[in-house]
């Protein structure tokens, strides 16, 4: 279980951070149908993977079928996963028709006050946090780094961060927290 | 015009289709050769002055949405920030703007957007792209500022999306055949279309328009034009829609005009006087660069051609510069290659199409005048294989003779290069793939004077050649010019010595052709065979092949070739009116009169079938039918065919049985101005007939005489003995007329 695992040695926390580490106060969101959800929930599983999305970033987009294999793989490894669309204006039902189109069937969220915005300082779509139970937030940040910038990618990522993480959790060591700069939409702030 | 006069300008009709390559990805061979930069030949002019990294400053509070940002965005940015464009989210509101008011401030300072490849002030295009500095300032103090609205009653609305074709309806849509299905996820698609152009004759392109049908997934695309059945054989071959690949084969740039889309740009209209020429049976090729999106997309493209009835009376010349010994090892970078041509003629630089893949990372393109002076052609710092265009000068440059065009192009294959294809980095060559590399720039001139384009087009062929030895290619190329410029002994050396390179139907269907025009009729037929035997299925080649036949006396093998190739193309008016002329030569005319009226039916607008019709109707006394097709091949001919053509008619009018006092005055008129521009022995005896229809006898026998006087020598027997007999007419004060007699089947 990963609760029985050591966490290990951790740099120093940078200050914007700092809140994050150890214990992360959960936010609640809604899901498409209205119910309440708790993220990161750990009666639920050990480990929570959220990605910030909404329907209309072509680079979010790009990632779908990606997102999907990383779905598929840790998944049954016991990672739970939450697709987060922060644009208030996207309604379930636009959601539900982007779902579809892009083949997503895992839980769909909505942070329609930005409150996982805030508690994990994410600043674009596509972009992923990672929560532990024994370590708070351990990543935030790209998926990989296939985009360098706007309209600079490579044909192929040379750093797949977020597989990195996922697969130190599941071999049994949690990482001290890291971040890396996620390329793509900006999420604007609340009016 | 006769038979053989007829033939020669088919010949040349088909071989004028584009005569020089136009950067199709598709040739050459790598070598071990690397230009380090100090070894470039040339040194660049002076670059400009680094655009200023530091934006002017606006005062903060002076920038409002209404009056200031607005306008900005709504002009260079809603055309595709729009719903149903190729750009993501919209911009035309407020709100909408607001919302992206910090990524607009970033990309539009990185100069991302709006896209743009040239950095500015090097040359001046036709619909630039881009913001000027304080445009990018005041965007970025207005976010800064907090986005105030300003008088938002007084901001201007934004531009209004233009719905269907941006010209109005085109005269000719061309499809694809059936949708593209780009998949979910990986590396990009190049794809290359096939679209059959189903017009029913040849046509004058005046404009374009390219509209791929799911903006979402189109990058940007070129158009090529394919006279020869290679591309629709290689779609064939190929599974799905069209063949992939960025090597475009034996097509060719449509017009030499380098027509391309990219999201967001104009119609390509063609220079004034400059439309190019669609014939019945040509492909268009649209290579087309598309995006994965993370589904599964259709994508269906078309094409919509605009007409004229202008013939182009401009002709432009492409010329390419290419260097193809590029070989740049794994994790290096600032490794160069330079290529350049002497201009032998005057030009106008028109435009140009800049290429290369995906690790080229700085071109300069130059001119270097003949005394000395260096102008920038383009210059680009960071070359984005993705954002390749083609570029219209704004005031095209005049180029001297003796200018010498310049192209350098320099590389980065480290893994600091983000649009590396390879990682880690591997060895990179000269190649047609995108992971492959290349480096050309296709310039459309136009020669100021009329032997320019044929001093230009050699040198071109020389150097393509030489650049090419080993590849059958330049041999096709230079033989080509060569034959336009009616050298042909010469152009079929070259086709020889590229078949003794590479057996290529290419090069069998153009020497054959050469040897047709040199009167070695023989030696074609064997070629013709050749190169039907790989491409049975080329109506054209089947159709040259018939008039070797035909040279050779071989008519009724020439008739099976012409029935075949219409097979193939039911609308070929010009096999028609062979194979009618064949008939008519042997006797049977009815078949022939039959075949003149399908080519009618073809093309209803072109005039070689009723000028066919009543020239034969007239010999056989059915000068009323005659007439009356004379006068509709008037109405659709072009201007140099109209002399001849009036001649047909006046030698319609005067010879009627039934001729009435104004069709012989209008008779003579038509042949007096016949007589102005040509003069040869039809001239003379249509003159003739019509003065004795007018019952000037005197004259008319002057006529008749002058006449007898050109029909001297072996094989004018016929003609002397018509002309005589008239001449007896004349003598007797009678006029010629034909009478009606039945007309053999």
């Amino acid at each position: 279980m990963l609760g029985l695992l050591s966490c290990g040695e951790k740099p120093a926390p940078k200050p914007d951070d700092a809140k994050l580490e150890q214990t992360v106060k959960p936010v609640v969101l809604l899901n498409l149908a209205g119910d309440e959800v708790q993220v990161p929930d750990f009666s639920q599983s050990n480990c929570q993977v959220v990605v910030f999305s909404r329907v209309d970033c072509p680079i979010s987009n790009r990632y779908a079928v990606e997102v999907g294999r990383i779905v598929a793989e840790y998944g049954p490894q016991g990672i739970g996963f939450h697709m987060v669309y922060v644009d208030p204006d996207e309604t379930p039902e636009l959601i539900n028709k982007h779902r579809q189109e892009y083949g997503y069937d895992f839980s769909a969220l909505r942070d329609t006050k930005h409150r996982l915005v805030k508690l994990t300082n994410a600043t674009v779509t596509p972009e992923v946090a990672v929560f532990c139970r024994d370590g708070g937030m351990v990543y935030r940040g790209r998926i990989d780094d296939q985009y360098v910038d706007f309209g600079k990618q490579r044909r192929q990522p040379n750093k797949r961060d977020l597989r990195d993480v996922l697969s130190s959790i599941v071999a049994g060591t949690i990482p001290a927290f890291s971040s890396t700069k996620a390329i793509g939409c900006y999420i604007e702030e609340l009016e | 015009m006769n038979m053989s006069q007829l033939m020669a300008t088919m010949i040349a009709l088909i071989l004028m289709s584009c005569l020089v390559s136009c950067g199709a990805d598709s040739e050459g061979e790598a070598s071990e050769s690397v230009t380090a930069k100090d070894q470039l030949l040339f040194d660049c002019p002076e670059f400009l002055p680094a655009a200023e990294s530091a934006l002017p400053s606006v005062p903060s509070g002076s920038i409002n949405f209404a009056s200031h940002v607005a306008p900005i965005i709504y002009k260079n940015c809603s055309g595709c920030h729009r719903p149903g464009e190729s750009a993501p989210f919209s911009f035309l509101n407020y709100k909408q703007i607001k919302r992206r008011a910090r990524q607009i401030v970033e990309v539009t300072k990185s100069r991302f957007m709006p896209p743009w490849g040239p950095v500015p002030g090097y040359a001046d295009f036709k619909e630039t792209r881009g913001l000027n500095n304080l445009e990018i300032a005041q965007i970025a103090q207005w976010t800064e500022d907090g986005c105030p609205t300003g008088d938002l009653s007084q901001a201007p609305k934004p531009p209004v999306k233009q719905k269907g074709w941006s010209l109005g309806p085109p005269d000719f849509i061309v499809k694809m055949p059936e949708p593209f299905v780009v998949p979910a996820e990986g590396t990009d698609e190049f794809r290359n279309f096939v679209m059959p152009v189903l017009v029913d004759s040849r046509k004058y392109v005046r404009a374009v328009e390219i509209r791929p049908r799911n903006l979402r997934v189109a990058h940007h695309g070129v158009l090529n034009l394919d006279n020869t059945s290679s591309s629709r054989e290689r779609a064939k071959e190929a599974s799905g829609v069209g063949f992939p690949g960025m090597d475009l084969g034996l097509s060719q740039a449509a017009g030499g005009q380098f027509i391309g889309w990219t999201p967001g740009k104009k119609p390509a209209i063609s220079p004034k006087k400059m439309a190019w020429e669609l014939q019945r049976g040509c492909d268009l090729v649209l290579n087309m660069h598309m995006v994965t999106t993370g589904k599964p997309e259709k994508i269906s493209c078309e094409v919509g051609l605009y007409f004229t009835d202008e013939a182009p009376t401009k002709e432009s010349v492409t010329v390419l510069l290419r260097n193809n010994d590029i070989h740049v090892p794994a994790g290096v970078k600032g490794i160069w290659v330079e290529d350049s041509f002497e201009l032998p003629a005057t030009v106008q630089l028109l435009r140009i199409y800049p290429h290369a893949h995906y690790i080229g990372n700085e071109m300069r393109i130059f001119a270097i005048l003949p005394g000395g002076k260096k102008i920038w052609l383009f210059y680009d710092d960071d070359w984005d294989f993705n954002w390749q265009d083609q570029y219209e000068y704004a005031n095209p440059p005049r180029l001297p003779r003796g200018t010498r065009l310049v192209v350098q192009m320099s590389f980065d294959n480290t893994a600091d290069n983000p649009r590396n294809p390879n990682s880690p980095p591997i060895d990179i060559n000269y190649g047609p793939q995108s992971t492959d590399e290349m480096a050309t720039c296709s310039f459309m001139v136009l020669p100021v004077s009329k032997d320019g384009k044929a001093a230009i087009a050699q040198a071109v062929a020389l150097k393509k050649k030489a650049r090419q030895p080993h590849d059958w290619r330049g041999h096709v190329f230079l033989g080509k010019v060569l034959v336009e410029e009616g050298k042909i002994e010469e152009a079929i050396k070259e086709f020889e010595s590229g078949l003794a390179r590479s057996d290529q139907p290419e090069l069998h269907s153009n020497l054959a052709n050469a040897l047709v025009l040199a009167g070695q009729g023989k030696r074609a037929l064997r070629h013709y065979e050749m190169a039907v035997g790989a491409w049975p299925k080329d109506s054209l080649l089947r159709f040259n092949y018939g008039i070797g036949l035909i040279k050779e006396g071989q008519k009724s093998k020439a008739v099976k070739q012409l029935q075949e190739s219409l097979k193939l193309d039911p609308y070929f008016a010009d096999a028609y009116v062979l194979l009618g002329e064949t008939f008519v030569g042997a006797g049977r005319v009815g078949a022939g009169l039959v075949c003149f009226q399908k080519a009618i039916q073809a093309k209803p607008k072109e005039y070689k079938g009723y000028q066919k019709l009543g020239i034969t109707l007239t010999s056989f006394g059915r000068n009323k039918d005659a007439i009356l097709s004379l006068r509709e091949a008037l109405k659709h001919a072009p201007n140099e065919a109209k002399a001849a053509l009036k001649g047909n008619l006046a030698w319609a009018l005067v010879t009627n049985r039934a001729c009435t006092q104004a069709e012989a005055v209008e008779g003579l008129e038509l042949a007096k101005e016949v007589a102005l521009s040509m003069d040869n022995l039809q001239v003379q005896d249509v003159l003739g007939a019509a003065y004795a229809a007018n019952q000037q006898f005197d004259q008319a026998i002057k006529s008749v005489e002058k006449a007898l006087g050109m029909a001297r020598g072996p094989g004018m027997e016929g003609h002397r003995k018509g002309l005589r007999a008239r001449r007896d007419l004349y003598r007797q004060l009678k006029p010629f007329r034909f009478m009606a007699i039945a007309i053999p089947r």
